[in-house]
Order: C-alpha cells, then sequence, then structure tokens
C-alpha cells in the first residue's frame, strides 16, 4: 500500500510540473494556432493556399509548442532552477532531466504523431506519411538540441551579458537551418522559408526582448517592475 | 556564534560601480537582525549575493562557519528564501507547490503533507487552496513564499521584504511565529522599508544606503538615545536614525513641495 501511494506521489510531481510547462506552452500554441488559422482563411489568394495550409498551420503550433516545451523539460524553466537553486540541489541538470524525462517523450511522441496526422489528412498516401515522420524526426534531431544548448546557456548564466546574448542569438538562428534543409529536400523550399523567418521573427520579437530586458536590468542595477 | 558573516562584500554593475561597496556585517545565532535602506540601496543585491544568485565582485561570505561563493549549493538546505523576485511555479496551487518544495528537501510524504496542510491553516490561504498561484494577491503570494521558505524547519531565513502587502492580522502571526522560531534557535536576516515593524521586530538593524553601511545597532539602544559617534548627533526613533544617515546633510531638513499643490 505504502509502494503503492509513493508511485502515485511520485506521479503526482510529474503531472505538477506537466500542468506547469503543458500550460505554458499550449497557450502559446493555441494563440499561434488561432492566428495561423486566420491568416489562411483571410488570405486565400493562389500562391498563400500553397503555403498556408493545414499541414503548415498543425507544422507551426507544434513547432513552436515542441521547441520551447522540449528545451525547458531538458533544463527547466527559469522558475523551476531557481526553486532547485535555492534549495540547494547540487545535481540540478541531472535531476531535472530525470525528472522530467518521461515528458519528453511523451512530447516527442505526441509531435510526430501530431504532424504525421496533419499530412495524412491532406495527403493520405504512405509516401506522405513516411516524409511527414521523416520531416518531424529531421527537426526534432537538431532542433531541441541547439535550442536547449542555448535556453541552458542563458539560464545558467544568472547574471547574462552581451556575449551571452550573441550567443543565444547565433544558437537560435543556427537551430533552424534545418527548416531550409528539410524543405529543399522535400521540394517544399517556400514553406520551409516562410516557417524559418517566422520562428526567428518569433523568438527575436518575442524572447529576445524579454531577455535583452532582463539583461539591461541586471548589468544597469534597475529596479524590478 | 555568527551565523553570517559578511567581509568587505562588494558588488558591481556596469552602470552602478557600487551597489554593494565594502559591506561588512555579521547576524548573530538566533537573532532577528533587520536591514533597511531607502530604495536602491543595495538590500536586496546583498540578498540576491547570499542566496547565491548574483556573483560578487570581490569580499567574503560565510554562512554557518563555512566561506560560501556563488555556485556553492550545500548550505542552502538550511535556510529558507523569501526573495524579492518571486520563484514559485504560478501554475500550481499552494498545496501543490508546498509538496514540490517538499519533495526538493527530501521530506517524506506523510510529513510533507502534515507540514503543507499546518502551513496552509496558519497562513489562512484554505479558502484558495485549489486556485493556481498566479491568481493570488501580492500578500498571498508573499504567503507562499514564506511557507515554502519554512517547510523544511530551516535553521536560517532570509527574507527580503516578507510582510509587504500581508495584512496587519497575519503579518503579526507571522511575527510572532518567527519570534518563537528564533527562541528555538532559528536566525533571521529581514530586510523592510517599514521602520515600525523593524524597530518591534529586530533585536539588531542596520542601514545600508548606496551600498555601504551607515549604521547599526540593537535596536534597545535605539530608545536609550544613542549617539552617532560620525556626527554626534542623538536620536531617539530609529526614524530620526534613518532620515539623518541616508538623506545628505543639508538637505534634510528642506521641505520639497509640489509645485502645483
Amino acid at each position: 500500500m505504502a509502494e503503492r501511494m509513493d508511485f502515485f506521489w511520485k506521479l503526482n510531481q510529474h503531472f505538477i510540473l506537466f500542468r506547469h510547462y503543458g500550460t505554458l506552452f499550449l497557450n502559446t500554441g493555441v494563440v499561434l494556432f488561432v492566428l495561423a488559422a486566420t491568416v489562411s482563411v483571410f488570405y486565400k489568394t493562389p500562391e498563400l493556399s500553397e503555403l498556408i495550409n493545414y499541414p503548415f498551420v498543425v507544422f507551426l503550433t507544434v513547432n513552436f509548442m515542441l521547441t520551447g516545451m522540449v528545451s525547458n523539460l531538458f533544463c527547466g524553466g527559469y522558475a523551476e532552477r531557481k526553486n532547485y537553486s535555492l534549495c540547494g540541489i547540487q545535481n540540478m541538470d541531472q535531476v531535472i532531466i530525470t525528472k522530467n524525462f518521461s515528458l519528453i517523450v511523451f512530447f516527442l511522441l505526441i509531435s510526430v504523431l501530431l504532424l504525421a496526422a496533419g499530412h495524412l489528412i491532406v495527403h493520405p498516401s504512405a509516401e506522405d506519411y513516411r516524409q511527414a515522420v521523416m520531416y518531424e524526426l529531421c527537426i526534432l534531431a537538431f532542433l531541441p538540441v541547439i535550442g536547449t544548448f542555448s535556453s541552458v546557456y542563458l539560464i545558467k548564466n544568472t547574471e547574462p551579458g552581451v556575449f551571452e546574448m550573441m550567443v543565444v542569438g547565433f544558437c537560435f538562428i543556427i537551430a533552424h537551418i534545418p527548416y531550409l534543409i528539410v524543405g529543399r529536400l522535400l521540394n517544399h523550399i517556400w514553406l520551409c522559408l516562410l516557417i524559418f523567418i517566422v520562428t526567428v521573427a518569433y523568438w527575436y520579437i518575442i524572447q529576445v526582448p524579454k531577455a535583452a530586458t532582463e539583461l539591461i536590468r541586471k548589468n544597469f542595477n534597475l529596479p524590478v517592475q | 556564534m555568527n551565523v553570517i558573516e559578511i567581509n568587505k562584500l562588494t558588488k558591481s554593475y556596469f552602470k552602478t560601480p557600487q551597489a554593494v561597496h565594502e559591506l561588512s556585517l555579521s547576524v548573530p545565532e538566533g537573532s532577528i537582525f533587520g536591514i533597511l535602506g531607502p530604495n536602491g540601496a543595495g538590500k536586496s543585491t546583498l540578498l540576491n549575493i547570499l542566496a547565491g544568485l548574483l556573483r560578487k565582485t570581490s569580499g567574503e561570505i560565510s554562512i554557518f562557519g563555512n566561506t560560501v561563493d556563488y555556485g556553492d549549493f550545500e548550505h542552502k538546505q538550511q535556510i529558507g528564501f523569501v526573495l524579492e523576485e518571486p520563484h514559485y511555479l504560478e501554475k500550481l496551487t499552494v498545496r501543490e507547490y508546498l509538496h514540490f518544495t517538499a519533495s526538493m528537501y527530501s521530506i517524506e510524504k506523510k510529513e510533507a503533507v502534515k507540514r503543507t496542510d499546518e502551513l496552509i491553516e496558519f497562513f489562512g490561504l484554505k479558502e484558495k487552496e485549489d486556485v493556481w498561484i498566479q491568481k493570488y494577491s501580492k500578500g498571498m503570494k508573499k504567503k507562499v513564499s514564506l511557507a515554502a521558505a519554512m517547510i523544511h524547519r530551516p535553521e536560517l531565513l532570509i527574507l527580503d521584504e516578507p510582510l509587504e502587502g500581508v495584512d496587519p492580522v497575519s503579518a503579526k502571526e507571522i511575527k510572532d511565529n518567527l519570534r518563537l522560531m528564533t527562541n528555538k534557535g532559528v536566525s533571521i536576516l529581514v530586510t523592510s522599508h517599514n521602520l515600525d515593524t523593524v524597530e518591534k521586530f529586530c533585536d539588531e538593524i542596520a542601514i545600508i544606503n548606496k551600498g555601504k553601511l551607515v549604521f547599526q545597532c540593537k535596536t534597545e539602544e535605539i530608545h536609550s538615545k544613542i549617539k552617532n559617534e560620525l556626527t554626534q548627533e542623538t536620536y531617539e526613533s530609529l526614524e530620526e536614525i534613518f532620515i539623518d544617515v541616508v538623506t545628505d546633510k543639508g538637505a534634510k531638513n528642506v521641505n520639497k513641495k509640489l509645485s502645483w499643490l
């Protein structure tokens, strides 16, 4: 009985973090999905409808959610790391990865399935299905690794300087190059170029100013708002 | 014995070369040590350095008799922190967050549940225990931070404005409880802007201005008309002391007025 209770206790700890991260990125995902869907409805020109279609919307949404989710699960969010630090957890990285491992696997699987499903609905052939899975796997193999590296690098430096910010920015650009490679391989270069631009813009418009504000606040010793 | 010894601590930023400048002070065991100072005096910077979230530029910090630096973790297991920038996971309920915190201190499940129940009851969060922390008011969030800082029965509490936004009834209960903790040997380092609270609550106070220690005394001395050795002025209240030591000489008697009022 005690063992069963312990199991549920540990399971609950996972769900606690699942909800914490899940909610954060689900919110982002929903907003992006609505935006992309709205664009695809209102701009139905022949050229754009080639680019903005159902798989695109699904892929874009999944990608945004996945990048943030996986990199956060790998390295822990700022709040999670701060908690571990203040509680004196020495092997923080190991604890975070162990704790979040099941969630990382879960989200990777979900994203592959979602994307594959999105492609299957539009082009229900075995070839497309394989392409969709390969497409997603290529990105999964590369993007979270670089994204995680940059996030860890930024979060570990509680006092990031200009150099750190440049490294992170560079990592985000590098992380999105696979879009171009995969797009070229699948003859969807324009679609991938668009995703590349939108994603990089997203990080630079939303994420970098946030980090830069923090950087300025810390380095110039400005009061917290 | 002193639980915290700070020796010539300096922290420099790019635009603020002396956020903390050669600051030395010590916190005796089992006492409540208050740090006062105007906005931007360096109080939060000092506490963030003690919490290991900021690197010091120079100087030495010793906690529980051991020299500590940025990146040292072991000593933090015996400390509870309430910092200016909250660090709770906002998408959790108070119960979930306290369970999460308890698990980080390796507190057994049964004990964690018991302590969480008591803390929720003590801080008056029972009614809102199913609500996410992000929906809480500022005062309630402070209570959550305090509860998390106390769950592992720390030997030292480092509290940055712990009663900010907390209602007077809860504030009194919290202060009473903290005092009880000090009777059992817990030491507390606290910052506040509320002079009255500090005067009544702390055993010893230090005033920091522009990163420097400008005044230090035991609170019982305030009422015995203590004398500032530098200026030879005699004070009767903490407010007098505070205004004198943080205001530029000659400017303190100028009554500032707003032109349109």
